[in-house]
């Protein structure tokens, strides 16, 4: 046989095969997982309200439908055993989409570890163990008093770690030269700075005098023509458990979006963690306040 | 600079040097154009020869594409100059040349007169499938009009998408991957000038209708110093010049699309011609009555052409291009809104060819305008829009010295890219710019040894405005003459002026054209061909080529599970490996050609946040385009009743981002209240790319029946079916439904043309 008839008849048998083969059309764009749920939220031992947003995880991206989720959520203290159930709420959120809230009236304690379920009449569950921070015992760790320049450290003891922090300042405001009260005002700032102490204990700095401009901005005030009095600082950072961290350091929602780049629930994906508003109220001696630029009552 | 770089450079000047001191040399240069002696249209590919009294060859060449022949170094004597050309009778003079003479001869051969329906014997062709050398593929209408297609008329993009390696990801879009390089990679030219978005939206049409073209030269990967600014391949498409002598035209009408094509003399003496086609789409009113879908397409093209002959040795031609397209190629999904797309394409230019009667060279200068106008979902709140023109200069010199010919050639290029994206790419601002290139290149090309043609060149230009300059070798080694021919390529490229689009999935269309942003390099590429070919009878032919690609500094969308329309773009560094078989069987009125294209490409992506996500710095995958296999077989049969074409094409999955599911997300940074933080809905995407696509194929079929009317004239009946088995080829999968949309189904075709002179 000539070589050019012998490649023509393999390639005809080549062809019919791949033919054959090529006769698949269907193809699913989404490959079934067997997780469940997605659950965001924290246990928060200083209220009484507790709260979780649930998505469940679906084949088609679809708005929520306006109908109730069918699973029940259950938070049992791991401890005393003690669970209970919280119920489902479907929340119509300011974009004009429905969402579903678990929420319930339990009391979380601190330094005690919940197991938090959700799981369908037919028996698919999704789950997390947490364990909520210790109650914490912060403490005034130093005062730098120095004339345009006073800064104080708080030592947060026994938190694990400290998220979002908040700076509530109560001051007094008048005008210069007038004999009339002082105004009271709350001025509340994301500022400072969380550092680590070398024993692993998270430290806030704050800095009263690099804060003051905003303070008389935001309370349109001029400074030579106003007089503001500073009368406590109230340090209020939010203490998150110890698991609650970005694996980045930061919170970039581009980075965190990855599904299980920041999970921790079994069988599903979302974080759930644990965390509360703290608050320590500092008083400052007159000469802090007067080198920060406040005026003395 | 790269001490590498620096011996090639020494190597290609000194190479062009040697060539002057030859060229002072006292010997003689016979010169000219070769036409139709009915049309007067140049005719490139034919064999010009000089004989001696005892008939022994003393010189040889083969025409160029502008039908230019060239004779160099000559001693003098008595010879016979010979021309042979297929569908041509012989032509032969004597000449006296004297020393150092510079001749021109310009030559008209007369067409065989031949009945309807003769066999015409196919001597030394230098088109066909299977004549790839190095990378390059010459294509000529006669191979257009062998893949059936809805244009009674033909077009080249069918048989482009019939060439292995040049991937097509379904029937609209109008985009074409040519060895794993992307769309805006290409470099596309009519006569010179730069076409930025030829294809049509419908993928049965270009903007190249094969009545227009004279022959296209399809670089796929290594092509020579002339060309440059872009990383991926060349398709320079030549026009014909229009008839001469008498006047012709052509109407035809189809259910896809209408056109007609006159052309004829501007003068009496035969020196100047016109050519004229205008096509529109009916689509809408015809194909779309076939089917039971829609097919909201709309496109046109106009193409116009005259051609002088102010001298005997020089010619002038002036064209114009313009495209219409519009189409909604993307239907929407949940998160985004459904994809209307235009584009309008405009270009003219001006170009002037002279044999100089003092020097043995050719000289070519060419001044064109190119545009390129595109928008998407305009009058939305998603609409985007991109434009881009360009003036080019180009002045090309080709020397002959006997066995050696050096081309050199300066080119200057001023650009104004402006893009509106609406945000698409959250970390790009683009802004109106305003860039001038200019470059130079020399190509010294001899014969060695062993019947080796080597051609070196070396490409250099600069964007001063943007203070970067490009250095960039070039290599072609083709040994012919023998039974195998070996040939191979290789190169570096770079492209200043890029496409930004988001090809989050391989049915995007949409392309922003803009100078390298600000904080990204240069994207460049680095080329590699090594093919053979063999003809082992009349009747069979056989050729591989194997091929590596290594891109560098791409643009890619960065990857999110947010579900939106907008992103951010990541640089990424690409390899592509890949092999292309061609066989034709040709046997008296049956023939056969067969490709089959294997490619492995790879993108390899370093979005800052892959360390965090995969556990890497670098994440290695198949990007949309990546098609493993490609198969295309394509027959004919000439019988006395009818001419009957079939297509059968394969290609393997394209690969997708599949999902595992869909939830929400919130970000949880501290004491965020989840009963008034809405979140977002959120895509739990799977590897990427790491889903394929099912195989497409589909058989289309034509037949096809000519017949003289009125002595003037000549009717062509065409009828076809286009996916004769009906099978469902996916276009695109929209993940966030999973709804489908498919590819064209079964549809039948027919066309009429009549042709007059």
């Amino acid at each position: 046989m000539q070589a050019h008839t012998l490649i023509l008849s393999t390639l005809v048998a080549i062809l019919v095969s791949l033919f054959l083969v090529g006769c698949e059309e269907n193809v699913s764009p989404v490959v079934p997982t067997e997780r469940v749920f997605t659950m965001w939220g924290f246990l928060d031992p200083t209220v009484t309200g507790q709260k979780a947003r649930v998505f469940r995880i679906e084949p088609v991206l679809e708005p929520t439908r306006p109908e109730p989720l069918g699973a029940t959520m259950a938070v049992t203290d791991v401890a005393s055993g003690q669970m209970t159930v919280w119920r489902d709420s479907l929340i119509l959120f300011p974009d004009g989409f429905y969402g579903h809230v678990y929420q319930a009236s339990q009391e979380i304690g601190f330094d005690r570890e919940y197991l938090v379920e959700l799981e369908t009449p037919e028996g698919l569950a999704s789950s997390v163990l947490v364990r909520t921070p210790p109650e914490t015992s912060p403490e005034l760790s130093e005062i730098q008093n120095v004339r345009f320049n006073v800064k104080f450290r708080v030592r947060w003891n026994r938190a694990p770690q400290l998220l979002d922090l908040k700076v509530r300042y109560h001051v007094g405001f008048r005008s210069r030269g007038s004999s009339g009260a002082f105004t009271s005002g709350v001025v509340t700032l994301q500022t400072g700075a969380v550092e680590t102490a070398s024993d692993g204990t998270p430290v806030t700095l704050i800095e009263p005098t690099a804060d003051l401009g905003t303070i008389l901005q935001m309370l349109n005030l001029q400074a030579g023509r106003d007089e503001m009095t500073l009368d406590s600082i109230t340090v209020a950072p939010f203490v998150a458990s110890d698991e609650w961290r970005s694996p980045t350091g930061s919170f970039d929602a581009e980075v965190l979006v990855q599904p299980g780049t920041l999970s921790n629930v079994e069988n599903g994906f979302g974080f759930f963690g644990a965390g509360f508003e703290d608050a320590f109220v500092v008083h400052l001696p007159d000469d802090a306040v007067e080198n920060a630029g406040f005026t003395i009552r | 600079m790269d001490k590498r770089l620096i011996c090639f450079a020494l190597v290609v000047l000194l190479s062009s040097a040697r060539f002057y001191f030859d060229t002072v040399a006292q010997v003689a240069i016979v010169r000219g154009t070769v036409t139709d002696a009915t049309s007067g249209e140049t005719l490139p590919g034919v064999n010009v020869v000089l004989l001696s009294d005892d008939g022994d060859l003393v010189k040889g060449a083969v025409t160029d594409e502008s039908g230019v022949y060239a004779l160099s170094r000559i001693s003098r004597g008595v010879f016979t100059l010979r021309a042979t050309f297929v569908g041509f009778d012989a032509w032969e003079q004597r000449v006296m040349i004297a020393m150092d003479e510079r001749t021109i001869i310009n030559i008209a051969l007369e067409p065989v007169q031949s009945e309807l329906g003769e066999v015409v014997v196919e001597g030394d062709r230098r088109d066909g499938i299977v004549k790839v050398t190095a990378g390059q593929t010459t294509v000529l209408p006669t191979d257009i009009d062998l893949v059936p297609s809805p244009d009674v008329s033909g077009d080249l993009v069918n048989y482009l998408t019939a060439m292995p390696g040049i991937v097509s990801v379904g029937d609209r879009g109008g985009q074409l991957f040519v060895r794993g390089g992307e769309p805006w990679q290409n470099l596309v030219l009519l006569d010179g000038m730069w076409v930025y978005q030829p294809f049509h939206v419908l993928g049965f049409f270009s903007a190249f209708p094969s009545d227009i073209i004279s022959s296209v030269d399809v670089y796929a990967g290594g092509f020579p110093s002339q060309f440059g600014g872009r990383l991926s391949s060349v398709m320079d498409v030549r026009s014909r010049n229009g008839n001469k002598r008498s006047y012709e035209g052509s109407a035809a009408i189809a259910p896809f699309i209408t056109g007609f094509t006159l052309e004829g003399p501007l003068d009496t003496n035969g020196k100047v011609s016109f050519l004229t086609s205008y096509r529109e789409s009916v689509i809408e009113r015809g194909a779309s009555h076939l089917v039971s879908d829609d097919l909201p397409y709309s496109f046109g093209d106009f193409y116009g052409k005259i051609h002088a002959l102010p001298s005997g040795n020089s010619q002038l031609s002036i064209s114009l291009l313009t495209t219409h397209d519009e189409g909604a190629v993307f239907e929407g999904t949940a998160v985004e809104p459904a994809e209307q797309v235009e584009w309008k394409n405009t270009a003219a230019g001006i170009r002037y060819t002279v044999l100089p009667n003092v020097l043995p060279a050719m000289a070519q200068f060419s001044i064109n305008v190119s545009r390129l106008e595109s928008d998407q979902s305009v009058g939305t709140a998603n609409s985007r829009s991109t434009e881009i023109e360009s003036v080019n200069s180009n002045a090309d010199i080709t020397y002959f010295n006997g066995d050696t010919t050096v081309r050199w050639g300066i080119f200057a290029r001023s650009l104004r890219a402006e893009s509106r994206l609406g945000g698409l790419f959250q970390n790009v601002e683009l802004r109106e710019e305003f860039l001038t290139e200019v470059g130079a290149y020399v190509e010294p090309e001899w014969e060695v040894r062993g019947g080796w043609d080597v051609r070196v060149g070396l490409r250099a230009h600069s964007f001063p405005s943007k203070s970067v300059s490009f250095l960039e070798p070039r290599l072609r080694l083709v040994r012919t003459g023998l039974v195998n021919e070996i040939s191979l390529a290789a190169g570096i490229y770079h492209q200043e002026i890029v496409g930004l689009l988001d090809r989050r999935d391989a049915a995007g269309v949409f392309t922003a054209w803009a100078a390298v942003p600000d904080g990204f390099s240069v994207p460049s590429s680095s080329h590699l061909i090594v093919g053979w070919q063999r003809t082992f009878s009349e009747s069979f032919e056989l050729g591989i080529e194997l091929y590596g690609k290594e891109l560098r500094n791409l643009f890619i969308p960065e990857w999110t599970a947010f579900p939106r329309f907008t992103t951010n773009l990541q640089e990424a560094d690409g390899e592509v490996l890949g092999g292309d078989f061609r066989l034709n069987y040709q046997k008296g009125r049956f023939g056969v050609f067969v490709t089959y294209g294997l490619s492995r490409t790879r993108y390899n992506a370093k979005q800052e946040s892959l360390p965090v996500w995969f556990g890497t710095d670098e994440l290695e995958f198949r990007p949309a385009h990546d098609r493993r296999h490609q198969i295309n077989v394509v027959s004919r049969l000439d019988t006395r009743y009818a001419n009957f074409s079939t297509r059968w094409q394969f290609g393997s999955g394209l690969p997708f981002n599949q999902a595992q599911g869909f939830d929400g997300f919130v970000l949880l940074d501290g004491n965020v209240d989840v009963t008034t933080e809405p979140g977002s809905r959120r895509v739990i995407f799977d590897k990427p790319f790491g889903g394929e696509l099912p195989t497409y194929h589909r058989l289309d079929i034509s037949a096809e029946k000519s017949m003289r009317v009125s002595g003037h004239g000549r009717l062509t009946l065409q009828a076809g079916v286009i996916n004769i088995y009906d099978r469902s080829n996916l276009f695109f999968l929209d993940v966030f439904t999973q709804n489908r949309v498919d590819q064209i189904p079964i549809i039948p075709n027919f066309g009429l043309k009549l042709e007059f002179h």
